[in-house]
């Protein structure tokens, strides 16, 4: 089983520590809820993870392989996708082609092949063209294929940016407050979308403020604050640790 | 096999280059135009307008490489002017000085543009966007100060003359039609990049590098090889520009001329190829149709700047598209229904592609 792992991660911003020591473990095939109060350090976390902060300390592996100093693009030829807390489409492009961008490590043609717009560009085209539109009647975007990615609503946006997300083949996803912003009826959607991920044996993790769905959905549970891991374990346990009651959920 | 309601009607065509327009004006515009461009010559009255379409050839030869740069990816050049000189320069310093055929000359101009562009580019792509501008401002002002100071190659502030091309490119229309297919062909080349995935990628660069970054885009290295290949079609664009002028001088390239590229695709407007071309046909016909006005020519082009840039910042291109998206409209949105199977299915599909 390749797991990506987090171990012993310090991440300072000039004197405020973002991270102190914090580890944790994506299995495959399992949802991973990352929760705590705002300025805690969860989209420092992903964040890190996915290669946009340099670490000060600690290690990061996904299996054998090391990725601690690892480039975003390596994670994401690794299999590490991942989502925006605003959602960061391409509003000039229509959908259909915001997702076949995720495909991006797939396509192959060469830049003469492509330059030349021999075959071989055309075969690729047309099979990520037709996995992107198979991955966005998945998550109930089929009618929106051609349309303008900036004429979406909210809700449609984040749908847009997991289904970019899956193009890529990934292993894991890490998901940045997907929830935020969605109407109840969206969210359980996302629920939904979210348990159809995992049981194709992707690892999810959820970085989220909507406790009541992260403790709905996942598997296990990581809490933080201040940077440091307070709380982790199954959502019963986790949802009654004290000092987790204390600093974020509230008596 | 599970149904496929959803596919695209043409798929593989559902591209970048299409964000908008519809397929229909797209095919007759990829049609009519390169017979339209091989038919001008014989619908003009006089030498003088033949000039001027054929100057219109050759700085859309530059364009057409800038932008991808500008249009697409989002890097603010303002200095292909120098990609220009050199080009012309080695045209002219080729022929003039060790006597090879210009259209070897040519092809030489086009490597040593496309070699001056990835130099150029290696220290300079990695800067942020304002930083980026200032570098080709600097790179463009040093050409013109080289060719004035290294006199004994390039004639200094007195200019060289430049070759006609050899037959059967040595009359205007020959020349024409030279300058004709080498547009045609730059243009191919630049709409088949930009409607693959390194036109999606591209756009990515510039509307979100964080996003691009996430699905494994290698920025730095996308953004240099589209700004070679715009070194090629500006060094290309120079030793052509050259001759049409028949003697050069390094007031030929000044920064305005630079200036005037990077207008042409602002006006015709970002991440479109037919946009930028109208752009430049226009602002080069604009002094020459206006010819009482043409002193004015760069306070024309300020004007016209202005009053696109406030009304339609777009630009020309996305008048067609926002027509376009209009008439398709947007239905209220259905609430979003995931199909689980379907998207198990999806993922699960084994990567075919080989």
């Amino acid at each position: 089983m390749t797991v990506l792992s987090a171990s012993g991660v310090s991440k300072h911003f000039g004197g405020v520590a973002a991270l102190s020591d914090v580890s944790l473990t994506l299995r495959p095939g399992e949802i991973q809820g990352l929760i705590g109060p705002n300025g805690s350090g969860k989209t420092t976390m992903l964040n890190v993870l996915t290669g946009y902060y340099p670490i000060d300390a600690g290690s990061l592996h996904l299996g054998d392989e090391n990725l601690t100093a690892a480039s975003v693009q390596r994670r994401a030829y690794a299999g590490i996708a991942r989502t925006f807390q605003t959602p960061r489409i391409l509003p000039t492009l229509k959908v259909l082609d915001n997702v076949m961008l995720g495909g991006w490590r797939d396509a192959r043609a060469g830049l003469w092949t492509n330059m030349l717009a021999l075959p071989g560009m055309w075969a690729e085209e047309r099979q990520l063209t037709e996995r992107a539109c198979e991955l966005l009647a998945g998550v109930g975007l089929a009618h929106a294929i051609h349309q303008l990615a900036d004429v979406l609503e909210h809700g449609e946006q984040r749908f847009l940016e997991i289904a970019r997300a899956l193009a890529a083949r990934p292993r894991f996803v890490l998901l940045d407050e997907p929830a935020g912003g969605l109407t109840g009826n969206e969210i359980d959607s996302l629920g939904e979308l979210l348990i159809a991920i995992k049981s194709c044996g992707i690892g999810v993790l959820l970085v989220e403020h909507h406790t009541d769905f992260v403790f709905r959905v996942c598997d296990r549970v990581t809490a933080i604050d201040f940077g440091r891991v307070i709380a982790s374990g199954t959502p019963e346990e986790v949802r009654n640790n004290k000092e987790v009651v204390r600093v974020y959920l509230g008596a | 096999m599970t149904t496929r309601t959803s596919m695209p009607d043409q798929v593989g065509r559902s591209t970048v280059a299409s964000a908008g327009a519809s397929g229909k004006v797209r095919k007759l515009v990829t049609r009519a135009a390169p017979l339209l461009s091989l038919a001008l010559p014989f619908l003009v009255t006089n030498q003088y307008q033949l000039h001027v379409l054929t100057l219109i050839g050759i700085y859309w030869i530059l364009v057409a490489g800038l932008n991808l740069v500008v249009g697409y990816a989002g890097q603010l050049s303002v200095g292909h002017v120098g990609l220009l000189a050199i080009g012309a320069y080695t045209l002219v310093i080729l022929n003039g000085r060790l006597g090879v055929d210009p259209l070897l000359a040519m092809a030489i101009a086009g490597a040593i543009g496309g070699l001056c562009g990835l130099v150029l580019g290696l220290p300079s792509l990695r800067l942020p966007g304002f930083y980026f501008a200032m570098v080709t401002l600097a790179f463009s002002l040093i050409v013109t100060e080289l060719l004035v100071a290294q006199n004994r190659w390039t004639g200094g502030g007195a200019g060289m003359s430049a070759p006609l091309f050899g037959r059967p490119f040595e009359t205007p229309q020959g020349f024409y039609f030279l300058v004709a297919g080498v547009g045609l062909v730059v243009t191919w080349l630049a709409w088949n990049i930009s409607r693959g995935m390194r036109g999606r990628a591209l756009i990515a660069l510039r509307d979100s590098e964080v996003a691009a970054t996430a699905v494994g885009i290698p920025v730095f290295r996308l953004k240099l090889v589209v700004f070679s290949f715009s070194g090629v079609t500006a060094g290309i664009a120079g030793a052509l520009f050259a001759s049409l002028q028949s003697y050069i001088t390094p007031e030929a390239f000044l920064f305005e001329l630079g200036m005037f590229f990077f207008i042409c695709i602002i006006i015709g407007g970002r991440g479109n190829i037919i946009g930028p071309f109208l752009g430049t046909a226009l602002l080069t016909m604009l002094p020459e149709i206006a010819a009482p006005l043409a002193k004015m020519g760069n306070l024309l082009y300020g004007l016209l700047l202005l009053a696109v840039v406030l009304t339609v910042p777009k630009g020309f291109g996305s008048l067609i598209s926002n027509y376009v998206e209009r008439r398709r409209g947007r239905r209220s949105a259905p609430p979003l229904v995931p199909d689980v199977k379907r998207l198990a299915a999806a993922i699960h599909q084994p990567e075919t592609l080989t």
